[in-house]
């Protein structure tokens, strides 16, 4: 199995609208990459494409040697997609555990019992989290970012090979950011690749790998101080964009704006 | 103290296990397990869908009659109001897309005003010994109910909650977060579809018990008061149960006692729930 995300002349395009276009682009897996570009770029379009929820209009696809268009099954088993939400809509009343739980029955047989052990990897993928205290507590009742922690412990607790996450760090204060970098730069160093759509790069110089920046077309992709300069960003971010040179990686400061 | 005391002697005269009474009884009980479905239609966020699906049942009990009129023939409104219901429900869904608000509300009116249009339409066309069939599907009566109905309406109830039971994770992921669920590989749309047929068999049902007019009352209104006291899906759907049944036997008896029509008192009472579970649940959080 090919251990990378591979898109060839990748377009898609919604209602005739064009959303990505003419994307090329060879990502390895396990890596920590991150996605950045202003709104309506096509970032969270590209992650949804890569589980197959939208498929391309022309070019293709490839993740982990599956084309998500026709192995959907496959791919969604393999990697774990946390979509942008800031909090839940509808008014299910739900507990911590059985959101994380979600993610170990939706591989089990209809009508998906689970037992001691599932309840167990419940409690260790929270706690991964920091979120063990939280086990029976109503996950609406839970802050943006302690949601989030859950969303995260409910997809690594499928143990992925890959996993895409749009803009986790929405609604999320600033220590609940580092400690899911911190979880993060774990997951990575067990060998997931990870894959993330976000606004502020700098949170995460320290364990970019990649940089990819979108703006429906791919303006720049490679490691960090290879794109993260003042030329490249102003393809997207005009003179708005500064770079100022930092260890280990250059920081990226976008108006009053981080990018 | 006299209404205590004819209530007490009413009570103490009727025979409690007299059939048609015994009827009601199974009746409310199958009605609460279809009332589940109203508790399904809240999470997915499509609270008035049963009751449209109900006013749907009019359309289809319309057509039945109207044929069996024109062809001379015994046609059982019951299935041609259950399928029209559920069928209008799955067309809902297929309107509203990927649940988009607006694309729902639209299609909800949309099926309404065609099912209404038919029914208005070939109410007209019929004998008057004819339309009362159709207008029993209006103003239902659960202390008319014959042996037959109840066997029809168990048979739907079974199939109904034997889905529910089965594809219970499923609906519940559905509800909580349909994106996220898509991408571990459950087939939302699939399981959508049946969400909307099940939620549109239980309006027709209900139709058939109580009538389309108080169906918002009977399946919306107990699910929405359930909700405010209910910390977990599966405590939701057995409470939306055990309350659409303990509201079912108090109307009905109350209803006996006052010699009023009993689906109008027993709808009476599940509203007078959800206003008093709202403003509990509102005099909570102000606390």
């Amino acid at each position: 199995m090919s251990e990378e995300i591979v898109a060839r002349r990748l377009n898609v395009r919604f209602d005739g609208r064009s959303a990505l276009e003419d994307i090329d682009v060879r990502i390895p897996v396990p890596s920590v990459t991150i996605i950045i570009g202003p709104n309506g770029a096509g970032k969270s379009t590209f992650l949804r494409t890569l589980i197959g929820s939208v498929r391309p209009a022309s070019g293709s696809v490839e993740v982990l040697g599956m084309d998500p268009a026709t192995k959907s099954d496959q791919v969604k088993r393999a990697v774990s997609y946390v979509a942008q939400k800031e909090r839940f809509s509808y008014p299910v009343p739900i507990k911590v555990s059985e959101v994380v739980m979600m993610g170990l029955l939706v591989d089990k047989a209809i009508p998906r019992v689970h037992g001691k052990v599932d309840d167990r990897k419940v409690a260790d993928a929270l706690h991964v989290v920091d979120m063990d205290s939280y086990f029976d507590a109503p996950f609406d009742r839970l802050s943006g970012g302690q949601q989030q922690r859950v969303l995260l412990a409910r997809s690594i607790i499928r143990k992925p090979k890959l996993l895409l996450l749009d803009e986790p760090f929405n609604a999320v204060d600033v220590l609940t950011q580092c400690a899911i970098i911190e979880h993060l730069q774990r997951l990575r160093n067990s060998g997931v690749g990870i894959l993330l759509v976000t606004h502020d790069s700098n949170p995460l110089a320290r364990i970019t790998e990649y940089v990819m920046v979108l703006d429906k077309r791919l303006v720049g992709f490679g490691p960090p101080r290879a794109v993260l300069k003042q030329e490249v960003l102003a393809q997207v971010y005009g003179g708005a964009a500064k770079v100022l040179d930092g260890e280990p990686c250059p920081y990226v400061v976008l108006g009053d704006i981080h990018a | 103290m006299s209404l205590a005391r004819t209530s007490f002697w009413v009570i103490y005269m009727l025979d409690l296990l007299a059939p048609f009474l015994v009827r009601a009884y199974v009746a409310i009980v199958l009605s609460a397990a279809a009332a589940a479905a109203g508790a399904v239609a809240v999470l997915r966020g499509v609270s008035y869908l049963p009751a449209e699906a109900s006013h749907a049942a009019l359309g289809g009990v319309s057509i039945a009659v109207f044929l069996g009129f024109i062809l001379s023939v015994d046609l059982d409104p019951f299935y041609f109001a259950i399928l029209f219901s559920a069928c209008s429900a799955v067309l809902v869904a297929y309107a509203g897309g990927r649940l988009d608000r607006d694309a729902i509300n639209s299609a909800l009116g949309g099926v309404m005003a065609v099912s209404l249009a038919v029914y208005a339409l070939l109410r007209a066309l019929v004998p008057a010994n004819m339309k009362t069939v159709i207008d029993g599907y209006l103003i239902g009566d659960i202390l008319i109910l014959t042996t037959k109905d109840l066997i029809q309406l168990g048979v739907t109830v079974l199939v109904a909650v034997f889905f529910e039971v089965l594809f219970y994770h499923e609906i519940m992921y559905i509800c909580f977060d349909a994106e996220g669920a898509e991408a571990m590989g459950i087939r939302v749309k699939f399981y959508d579809y049946l969400m909307f047929f099940l939620m549109g068999l239980s309006g027709g049902l209900m139709a058939k018990v109580f009538g389309s007019l108080l169906v918002f009352a009977l399946v919306m209104a107990p699910a929405a008061a359930a909700r405010m006291f209910s910390s977990n899906v599966k405590n939701y759907l057995i409470n939306t149960t055990l309350l659409t049944v303990s509201l079912g036997f108090l109307g009905l008896f109350v209803s006996i006692v006052l010699n009023l029509p009993s689906s109008g008192v027993i709808a009476g009472f599940t509203s007078a729930a959800y206003i008093l579970s709202l403003a509990y649940s509102k005099a909570v959080r102000q606390k």
